[in-house]
């Protein structure tokens, strides 16, 4: 359903620790309401203390909406790349299969649904999108 | 790719978290992309330009050291709020690098002419 506005692709950026900041939450409900309205929406790109979300070892309370859940079905559901900044992901101890490998980590902590990438791909996110939008820390 | 105008919009004071560092090595990579990047300072984000500052004696970066590299990163377009430095008590001498000062109104034109602004 569009109200009144030509289809549009979004792409978004989220810089807020889940649970720290409101970023994530509200970034989940825009992505959210863009696609219901018809807008498509290629890439979440995370950075600063945003990268968190892609945490898979969080434990979120039984009660509390969990960000992260929110965006895993939402991404699954309309086929959005979740997309971490390397740079900041390592640093916060974020690791995929292959960092885990490549630095000789006990375990690896990144979502299986997160993808880690360079900054290239915010550029490329902000080069493909119509509208970009940051949620700030 | 086509070429994007991309303003970052810094506002976070340098040293209260790692935000600063963040933001600005994200934009020195943005400048090696071949867009045409361009920065805000603004608000506390002002503070990052700050003559005489020492990250050693907190154990970082000295940010206003990193902030001076973005020229040789092709950003080139560097702004600073008018408000932000009267506020604050500050004057363009005070600051590491050489940049224009906007006026609120100006700003709006500058945002306007961008296909995207990272607020940072």
């Amino acid at each position: 359903m569009i109200y009144g506005l030509a289809r549009m692709i979004f792409g978004i950026a989220v810089h807020g620790a889940p649970y720290g900041s409101q970023a994530s939450a509200s970034a989940l409900r825009f992505a959210e309401a863009a696609v219901a309205a018809g807008h498509s929406l290629h890439r979440v790109f995370f950075y600063h203390d945003g990268v968190n979300t892609a945490n898979g070892l969080m434990v979120p309370p039984q009660d509390d909406p969990s960000p992260q859940q929110g965006w895993v079905t939402l991404a699954e559901r309309h086929g959005i790349e979740l997309a971490v900044c390397i740079a900041a992901a390592l640093k916060r101890g974020l690791v995929n299969e292959e960092e885990r490998n490549r630095y000789g980590l006990n375990a690896a902590s990144l979502h299986p649904a997160f993808s880690i990438v360079g900054l290239g791909q915010l550029i490329d996110a902000i080069g493909s999108s119509d509208r970009f939008v940051t949620f700030a820390a | 790719m086509e070429i994007r105008r991309i303003l970052y919009m810094l506002r976070q004071p340098p040293y209260a978290t790692g935000h600063a560092v963040e933001a600005l090595e994200s934009i020195l990579v943005a400048g090696v992309f071949d867009q045409q990047v361009s920065v805000l300072f603004r608000d506390d984000g002002v503070w990052q330009l700050l003559k005489g500052q020492n990250g050693g004696a907190l154990g970082v970066r000295t940010i206003g050291n990193v902030a001076q590299a973005l020229p040789e990163y092709e950003v080139k377009d560097i702004y600073v709020c008018a408000e932000s430095l009267a506020q604050r008590g500050l004057v363009v001498d005070d600051l590491v690098l050489t940049a224009k000062v906007l006026s609120q109104r100006e700003q709006l034109t500058l945002i306007s002419a961008q296909h995207a602004v990272v607020n940072d």
